[in-house]
């Protein structure tokens, strides 16, 4: 190391939010491993030893794989009392934006699902049309229908609970969200009758209840300004 | 150059073959060529429910074999010149047809008939496949009961994988006697509704239907008893009439009672 202004790899700040190290992206991943294993016994005293302190580590614009990623974490948690909370990097490979962003898409098709058919998704799904008995539609995240329910719909199949069954006419057979299940108990003339007089309904899980509930689509709003307060 | 029509349902019993017999029947009544084809394979009825069951030589398997001519197996029906049958083999099954030989079948028959009316087997297997195969397209039968409007989803999903959407037939549609009586069954509107098809036509139940076919001479050959009256309007709106529908007739139910006291033909 010949250079003469010493840029550091490792910096560990103390902030209003926490603590946060900030690791170079320009130096090389050994380097910085070493330096960060010796900043972080330097700095040891500054630790509450008697009290889990949490870190964020912000990576800039490096690429870590997993491996990589649980190195990072083992080094910084073995040298204390500390909980890495968040590894923080500006950048991700195009799989997982890709990934990403089929995730948060909303995908749309104008059609009646059929009794035998199954539609399914990685991220929303709109149905612009009914969904019979016998056909089903699922999605990673929400499914919306603009028609009547009236087969099987599964929301958050890959187990987000905060996922909704929303559909002008609601008389599905089944819904899942997540691990909940749901199935109908009306009889066929009970539900022919909903059909005819029904409102746009949801279908969520909400916490204090074990089952899948029906609210009126006015109670929508709330319910996601109040999912999104709890993620924050 | 002819259209070839499949008829189908899913379900069995619905009545595909009466559907078939009489619509093939009525479009022939109104002079066209026609040409019945049942894709029944091993389980045949039309040439039953034509009457043409002891005039059967060779049948659809033995011209896929070579060892006819397709119009060497085709029978002329007793009543029209214009009506022929080309029967389904009884000693095979489905799965000696493939969906190419039917097409070619279909194909060769196409330029010498004006409609080609193709009854499918019930199920949604090979035989299913078969049928749909040359079709330009589809007729969907379905009577106004749950499992039977829950098959016919079904099989209108599959239709529309091959061809354009298919038109709806209810068939045996009872006449409510008590209105009270009508809760408890589907009506002609919820069926369309759930199966959101272009309405083709409604046939009453009518025990005609059964004496005809009894008798091997389709109902539609016999005047005005409601369900030929209903398929001799079905091939009119095939042909492109526009035809009012005899479901929208029962909602003036109450005229048409009084027309007929006093001796006047209820229908139109």
């Amino acid at each position: 190391m010949k250079t003469s202004v010493q840029k550091q790899n490792v910096t560990i700040k103390g902030t209003k939010d926490g603590i946060i190290i900030h690791l170079n992206d320009q130096c090389g991943y050994d380097a910085m491993i070493t330096e960060l294993k010796l900043k972080l016994t330097e700095s040891l005293s500054a630790f509450d030893p008697n009290k889990d302190v949490s870190v964020r580590v912000h990576l800039g614009k490096r690429y870590l794989e997993q491996e990589q990623q649980r190195e990072i974490q083992q080094v910084i948690e073995e040298s204390g009392a500390i909980v890495v909370d968040e590894l923080i990097s500006e950048v991700m490979t195009k799989k997982e934006a890709k990934k990403q962003q089929e995730q948060q898409e909303l995908t749309t098709f104008t059609r009646l699902v059929r009794s035998g058919q199954v539609l399914r998704v990685k991220g929303d799904l709109l149905i612009l049309g009914d969904v019979n008995p016998g056909g089903a539609v699922e999605a990673a995240g929400d499914v919306y229908v603009l028609g009547a329910l009236k087969g099987i719909a599964r929301a958050g199949i890959d187990g987000n609970e905060n996922a909704i069954v929303a559909a002008s006419v609601m008389v599905p057979s089944q819904i899942t969200i997540a691990d909940r299940l749901y199935l109908t108990e009306a009889t066929r003339a009970e539900r022919s009758i909903e059909m005819k007089k029904t409102e746009p309904k949801y279908a969520c899980i909400e916490h204090q209840e074990e089952d899948i509930v029906f609210h009126a689509m006015s109670g929508l709003a709330a319910f996601r300004r109040d999912r999104k307060n709890e993620m924050d | 150059m002819g259209e070839a029509i499949v008829i189908t349902s899913g379900k069995g019993g619905v009545g595909k073959t009466t559907t078939s017999a009489n619509i093939g029947t009525a479009l022939a009544l109104q002079g066209k060529q026609v040409c019945l084809l049942d894709t029944d394979i091993g389980l045949r009825n039309l040439d039953v429910v034509m009457g043409l069951e002891n005039r059967i030589i060779y049948d659809l398997v033995d011209v896929l074999e070579g060892k006819c001519e397709v119009r060497q197996a085709l029978i002329r029906d007793k009543r029209f010149d214009c009506l022929h049958l080309l029967p389904a083999a009884q000693t095979k099954d489905k799965s000696s047809v493939t969906p190419e030989q039917m097409k070619q079948v279909v194909d060769e028959l196409k330029p010498d008939y004006d409609y080609l009316i193709i009854d499918c087997p019930a199920g949604i297997e090979q035989g299913f496949r078969n049928a749909i195969a040359g079709a330009d397209r589809a007729i969907v039968v379905t009577t106004p009961d749950i499992p039977s409007v829950r098959d016919a989803d079904r099989v209108t999903g599959l239709v529309e994988q091959e061809l354009d959407k298919p038109m709806l037939i209810v068939n045996r549609v009872r006449k409510a006697s008590k209105s009270n009586e009508t809760e408890d069954l589907l009506d002609v509107d919820d069926v369309v509704d759930t199966l959101s098809l272009d309405l083709l036509g409604v046939v009453f139940e009518d025990e005609n239907v059964l004496k005809a076919s009894h008798r091997g001479e389709p109902v539609a050959t016999t005047p005005n008893t409601a369900a030929s009256l209903a398929y001799r309007n079905i091939a009119r709106r095939i042909l492109g009439e526009s035809v009012p529908l005899l479901s929208q007739k029962q909602k003036l139910g109450f005229f048409a009672k009084i027309k007929s006291l006093f001796g006047l033909r209820a229908n139109s």
